[in-house]
This record gives structure tokens, sequence and C-alpha cells, in this order.
């Protein structure tokens, strides 16, 4: 049995997840609304109960990519001098490699 | 090996269901569920709060407490922005207020809801009134208005600072010139603010920045950071007595921009990255660095606030950017726990 779900929510803020719901089920956000949820009863009715859109992993991951490479291109357009920061917090988005 | 029964004297009681009334520790066989059960002190654990209005990151420090907090300033959601967005929070809803008279980014918010300090940052493009790369201002909010505070002596930026309106204390940072870009310069030096002016504290072992910085101006401890050149993540803690810094247990992770808030003795961590952001958070009580229940969204930066029995943690960067979500972080609760081996 595969370790987790995979879907789609959207994050509407105070309760979207609780308390109870992170002690019952493992649950964690990426880019682009993806969830990746324990696969466990609990787990599995939390993502209904939110309307949830399930997606197989390499779905969840198309998306994960395409706003992480979204977010790697608008990094790219800056100038060069914006992206030599000598600080080295300017650093290009990296990749998101789901569980 | 130890048994139930070796340890507390007893054996593992044989229900039908669940008891009432359990005392901690206890331990019971549900035979209907077919389940070893205990009552048992669980991990704190974060749910999720109310999101802010404004997308930001680069916002360091701690501000109030879970139900009264705020975020004033920060990078905007673009590459490169900074906002002077400030919105407060009161444990449910988001509510805009009279924004910061600068937008700089990678900036600190410390203090109350009522009586806060935003100050430090970075500007990385001219701005009319003042065409700064690193920040010399500091703001002070009254609970309705920004007004301007005691300057810094170098601008300063990617700070991290804990305390009140009146007694603050900005420890670790990048220092530079007011008026034009230079070198990074990574230095022991630490700040502290008496509610008009800032003077310099205790000297810190070694140059640091982004480190997380909870408890007050003379009761802190320091968190996490980057080394000087900005390449090596740190996990070494530090105290501050208001005069001088001690080595304390490391941080259970290497990272930067981790958020903090609490006191020196009863502190929670979260997140920050390596440069990979986490979820990863801890809590301290005075001589020990333990495990808690993780944030479910990676993120590095954002304000803290709380304490160890009810923390919050606004806004920050994600892997998809600069973020407005929000974690509310409960302490540990006994209750009833299935027991496995896992």
């Amino acid at each position: 049995m595969a370790l987790f779900i995979y879907g789609t929510a959207t994050n509407y803020g105070k309760n979207f997840f609780t308390h109870q719901d992170r002690r019952n089920f493992f649950l964690r956000g990426y880019p682009a609304e993806v969830w990746v949820v324990g696969n466990n009863e609990k787990g599995a009715l939390w993502l209904a109960e939110k309307n949830g859109v399930e997606k197989t992993k390499a779905e969840a991951q198309a998306l994960v990519d395409a706003e992480v490479e979204a977010a790697q291109a608008a990094w790219d357009a800056q100038t060069d001098e914006e992206k030599a920061d000598p600080l080295k917090l300017n650093v290009r988005p990296t990749d998101v490699t789901l569980p | 090996m130890a048994t139930y029964q070796n340890i507390k004297g007893l054996r593992v009681k044989y229900l039908s269901s669940d008891p009432p009334s359990p005392r901690e520790g206890e331990v019971w066989y549900n035979s209907t569920t077919g389940t070893v059960k205990g009552y048992v002190l669980g991990l704190g654990s974060f749910s999720s709060g109310t999101s802010a209005n404004t997308a930001r990151d680069d916002i360091f420090g701690n501000v109030g407490t879970q139900t009264a907090s705020l975020v004033g300033g920060g990078g905007a959601a673009t590459p490169t922005g900074g906002t002077s967005n400030t919105e407060t929070y009161d444990g449910s809803t988001w509510t805009e207020v009279n924004n910061r008279s600068t937008s700089f980014f990678r900036v600190v918010n410390s203090g109350t809801q009522t009586a806060a300090l935003g100050y430090g940052g970075y500007s990385p493009s001219a701005i009319p009134t003042a065409p700064t790369r690193y920040s010399i201002s500091t703001e002070e909010w009254d609970g309705t208005n920004w007004t301007a505070g005691g300057n810094f002596p170098t601008g300063i930026q990617t700070a991290g600072g804990t305390g009140v309106q009146t007694a603050s204390l900005q420890a670790s940072g990048i220092y530079g010139p007011y008026s034009a870009p230079s070198p990074p310069r990574w230095k022991t030096e630490i700040n502290e603010y008496d509610g008009s002016s800032w003077s310099n504290g205790g000297a810190m072992p070694a140059g640091r920045d982004l480190s997380a910085v909870a408890g007050i101006q003379t009761a802190a401890i320091m968190v996490g950071g980057r080394g000087p050149g900005g390449t090596e993540n740190l996990n070494a803690a530090l105290y501050y007595d208001g005069s001088s810094w001690t080595a304390q247990p490391n941080y259970p992770i290497s990272g930067h921009a981790i958020i903090g808030s609490g006191t020196q003795t009863a502190a929670i961590f979260a997140g920050g990255a390596a440069p990979t952001r986490t979820t990863n958070a801890n809590t301290w009580d005075g001589s020990a660095f333990s495990a808690t229940g993780s944030m479910s969204t990676a993120r590095s930066g954002g304000v803290g606030g709380g304490t160890t029995t009810a923390a919050l943690v606004s806004t920050g960067a994600t892997p998809g950017g600069a973020s407005t979500a929000v974690e509310e972080y409960d302490a540990a609760v006994l209750g009833t726990k299935t027991l496995t081996t896992s």
C-alpha cells in the first residue's frame, strides 16, 4: 500500500488543518497547493472534506514542478547584478521532490 | 527485556473499552479494537492559522502572542521587491493597518502588537527619499502608526532581534554603509535599543547573520544563522545575559532564518533553511532542545510570536516563494494514544 495520498486543496486558513489532524495523519504542504497526506482513513477523509482533488504522485509532482519552474524563470529574469548577490541570499529556487 | 510489569509493578489491563479517566502514563489493552493504548503526552503540533493578506518573505523576529501579533514590511512576492504593508492578527483575523514609511526587506519586527519595532533591511533599488542599500532606520509602532525611532549607527540587514520596544536586542546581521552598495560585513557587534537610541551590547563570539533570537534584552537565546561569507549554516546556540554570551547545547539542525519565540529558558524554534527549507521544529527548556511536531509547510524567515505553549509563525519564504501562510503551535497535550512499535 502506498504511504501517501496526493492531492490539491486550497488552504483557507484557520482550521484548514487542525492540531488533531496533525496528530492523526502525516500532512505536508507543497507549492501549487499540493498536499501530501498519510494514506490512512483519517488522511483520506481530511482531503475529501477540504474539497481536495486527489492526484497521482506524478500529477502532483508536475504541478509542483510547474510552480517551481515559474519561480526559477522569475529568478532567471533578474539582472546579473541582482543574481550576483554577495550576501548569497538571492538563490535560485531549487527543485522540490515529493516523498 | 524490561516489561511493563517490571517497570510499573502492574500488568497491562485487559479492557473492552478505554477507561473514562486514565492517569498519565497508564497503559491498557483494548480488546475491542485489539490495540494497546496509553494515556500519554503527545508532541506539540502546528495547525493552520488564518492566512495573512499580503505574502511576504525576508522578514525576521518575533512579535506579541499567538492571538495578538503583527507583521510590518519585509519582502514582497516579487523576487527583489520590498513592502511597507503592515497587518495585525488577533488569532482569527488579519487587519490591514497603517503601513510603514519604508519598503525594505530583510527587516526585523519585534515587540508587541501595540508597541513594536521594525528595523534594518535592504533595498536593492534606489527609492526616492533614501537611496539606501543597508537600512539604518528604526520605526516604532504604537498600535496605530509607525513613527521614526533612533537610527542605527550603520546600516544593517538580515538581523535577528527580540525584546520589547523600549528594551530591544538586535543580534546577528550583516553591516554596511547607508548610502551605497558595499561588500557585506559579518560582525560580532550587537545593538540594544532603549526606546530612543541604539548602543552596543556585548559582542558575540563570532559574526553571524540570520539567527533566531528569543527572549528579552537581558535574557535571550540565539540559535543558528550563517557564518561570515554566508556559506556556512550554523547550529550553535548561545545565551545572552545583557552583557556576555555563553554557549549552550547545539540546535538539532544547522540552518539560517529559523523562526523563534518565547523566553530564554522556554522557547520554540521552527523552520529555517540550509539552504533547503525545512518544516522541523524544536522546543528549548533551558537545558535541552526537544523535537516537537513539525510545521506543515517548509519555510524560512517569517515572524514568530508567543510561547512554547501557544506560538505563531506568520508568512515567510516557502519553496513556492513569499507566503501568506500562518501556522499556530500548541503545546503537547495528554491524550489517549494507540501505542505501536513504529
